[in-house]
């Protein structure tokens, strides 16, 4: 062996033991969040997958082996194949309003105008109410009888609506809710997005001979295409793990037509106590969203830029 | 096309970036805005381009009144520090863009596309989007930009700033024969004064929202028109005397400290002429030498002093001088034998003393 082959398994010796020396001295800083991570995250994940493998009593236990039957029944069942659509629409009416509403409110609150920061703290609000208290607020806004959204309706002479009783409504209605409760979130990103694209690039513009339309296409848009692709990816993954103001407006109903996913999975586990189902649903939900995710990163690729 | 301003003021909350500044930049010359940061330079070239509007005064494009004109009705075309790319469009789209806004003809925009692009050697880079370019090709494209719209006026602010030190002397060059094939007016600013006097067939230097001076490079440098130019151009800065003025047996000298400078007659009539009974006395790092170099010319002045700093840049060498506590700035034959602490005798020539008065700062003569 010659020396300099010996000095080279020395010098990986001591990488080595650096290296272990290294990760003892971060196991107290990163224990805390594995523990949270592992608790709450991982082993909920890696269970759901072996649950969805097993049927199971009420309580989850006496686990047998049934092999992918969950998995194929999840898929092939009529109920599944209307929550995923369900999911689908609700996911459509909730995140391009969010976006485009976003965008507009941010774009307003952008202004450089004495007193602008009461607009911007009131567009962002919505971020600090709970999807309960935001639930109940929307419950009697829309209440048939007392809510402000049909005296209004009545009041201009338009049909008023029994928003969530009427099936055709229902999912419009919790979708309204939602677009409010992600608004503020929306806001404050897109504004954020808005401070950062450099006031060189609104000037160099203007003296090109570039119309505020212009200006807004060329400048504007480009430089938020990251901040959107954001928003519109966290907004999917919101409306694919909607539940509270689901359950508190409409327990799924009526006729199913606001059970999305999730709802259907709490259906499945809580009220028929069918855990492996259940998983089996989870599972593939993760799937759906994590291919969903991806999808939305190549598509976008294609036009987001990144300074 | 001329550009003027004519008696501008801009202030910005409390500060007064631009005062009754009045500037005339000629047709097809090309004008340097130089001055230390929060001179107001900046302000005078964007209220120029339209960006920010004056306070009060106006300004004129060939004659015309455009102090109340969009940007886009000014004619004029902005080269910016950051370049300010549209970093989603390719080169083409970026120098193409002024041309679409103004609703051009797509043959039109293709040719005079090309026709920057090859003054500008970008042909191969047409495709490109910015964030696939040096600094320097960033630079060409933000500059094809401009002159692809063939505007009345270029207004440039610091666009060398960006640029290593190498490919910014280089640009230098390629900016001025640019600019003497196209024959446009060019306002261009920068704190950096070797750009100034390289550059700019004529200068003007402000400080503090105020014009200065105007004049070519050798104008400002020779014949500075207040203490303020003549410590702001030339480096290392000239040293300044201040003391009171002596006369006798009809030769009149300042007395500084322990320095005694013996002023020419004629530098003595200058002074009379003033009627002032102190003067400062501005002396630049080349007028200062050994003492033994002088031999047997006369000198100005001479001094003991300490080596301080040595700087050496090859082809001379910046000494800093301790006189007690006041340093002197030599520029030295880089043959000269110096070493830091050394105690040595130095001496000041007569001929290009520049006289000022102490309280006013304008030069005196």
């Amino acid at each position: 062996m010659s020396r300099a082959d010996a000095s080279l398994r020395v010098r990986r010796g001591r990488l080595i033991t650096r290296g272990a020396g290294e990760l003892l001295a971060a196991a107290p800083f990163l224990l805390p969040s594995l523990l949270l991570f592992g608790v709450f995250v991982f082993y909920p994940l890696v269970r759901s997958v072996y649950l969805g493998f097993h049927a199971t009593d009420p309580f989850g236990r006496r686990e047998v082996w049934i092999g992918i039957e969950q998995y194929r029944d999840v898929l092939t069942s009529s109920d599944f194949v209307n929550s995923l659509f369900v999911t689908g629409q609700f996911t459509l009416y909730t995140v391009i309003p969010a976006t485009a509403i976003g965008l507009y409110l941010a774009l307003l609150a952008h202004q450089r105008l004495p007193g602008i920061v009461v607009f911007r703290t009131i567009f962002s609000s919505t971020v600090a109410s709970s999807v309960a208290v935001s639930s109940v607020m929307f419950l009697l806004l829309l209440n048939p009888g007392i809510g402000v959204l049909n005296y209004l309706i009545d009041r201009t002479g338009g049909p008023t609506v029994s928003w969530l009783t009427d099936p055709a409504w229902a999912l419009p209605a919790v979708a309204m809710t939602t677009v409010w409760m992600n608004l503020g979130f929306a806001t404050i990103v897109i504004l954020a997005g808005l401070q950062n694209i450099p006031d060189d690039l609104y000037e160099a513009a203007r003296a090109d001979g570039a119309s505020p339309r212009d200006e807004f296409l060329h400048v504007t848009l480009p430089g938020l295409s990251p901040t959107l692709l954001f928003v519109s990816v966290v907004g999917v993954i919101f409306a694919f793990q909607s539940f509270g103001q689901i359950h508190i407006l409409t327990r799924g109903g009526p006729l199913d037509s606001t059970t999305v996913i999730v709802y259907s999975i709490y259906q499945e586990a809580f009220l028929h106590y069918n855990i492996g189902l259940a998983s089996a649903q989870a599972v593939v939900l993760f799937v759906i969203v994590l291919l969903l995710t991806l999808a939305q990163f190549a598509i976008a690729q294609r036009w987001v830029f990144y300074r | 096309m001329s550009v003027v301003f004519d008696h501008v003021t801009k202030r910005y909350g409390e500060v007064d970036a631009l005062v009754d500044f009045s500037l005339v930049a000629d047709d097809g010359e090309f004008m340097v805005l130089v001055g230390p940061s929060g001179c107001g330079k900046t302000t005078a070239l964007r209220i120029v381009a339209g960006l920010d509007d004056p306070d009060g005064g106006g300004v004129y494009i060939d004659g015309r009144d455009v102090t109340d004109l969009k940007p886009r009705e000014r004619d004029i075309a902005m080269v910016f520090q950051s370049y300010a790319l549209y970093p989603q469009m390719s080169v083409y789209d970026n120098i193409a863009f002024g041309l679409r806004t103004r609703r051009a003809s797509k043959g039109g925009i293709n040719q005079a596309v090309r026709n920057a692009a090859d003054l500008l050697g970008l042909s191969d880079l047409l495709k490109r989007k910015p964030g696939q370019l040096s600094g320097g090709q960033r630079q060409r494209v933000a500059l094809g930009r401009a002159i692809v719209r063939r505007p009345n006026a270029f207004l440039m602010d610091e666009p060398l700033s960006n640029l290593d030190a190498k490919l910014r002397a280089q640009t230098r060059i390629e900016l001025i024969r640019l600019h003497r094939q196209i024959q446009k007016t060019v306002l261009y600013v920068t704190h950096d004064q070797v750009e100034a006097m390289t550059m700019g067939e004529r200068i003007a230097v402000m400080d503090r929202g105020q014009l200065q001076q105007v004049g070519t490079a050798n104008e400002v440098y020779a014949q500075p028109a207040n203490l303020f130019v003549a410590q702001f151009i030339g480096t290392p800065a000239m040293t300044i005397f201040e003391g009171a003025l002596l006369e006798h047996a009809g030769v009149m000298a300042v007395e500084a400290d322990e320095l005694r400078v013996t002023l020419s007659a004629e530098q003595a009539n200058v002074v009379r002429a003033g009627g002032a009974d102190a003067v400062s006395v501005g002396v630049r790092p080349e007028h200062i030498d050994i003492a033994s170099q002088f031999g047997e010319r006369p000198a100005a002045a001479a001094f003991d002093a300490r080596v301080d700093v040595i700087e050496s840049l090859g082809n001379e060498i910046h000494a800093t001088l301790l006189m007690n506590a006041r340093s002197i700035i030599a520029r030295l034959d880089p043959d000269a034998s110096l070493r830091v602490g050394q105690d040595e005798r130095f001496a000041i020539a007569p001929d290009h003393l520049l006289l000022f008065d102490p309280k006013s700062g304008r030069r005196l003569g």
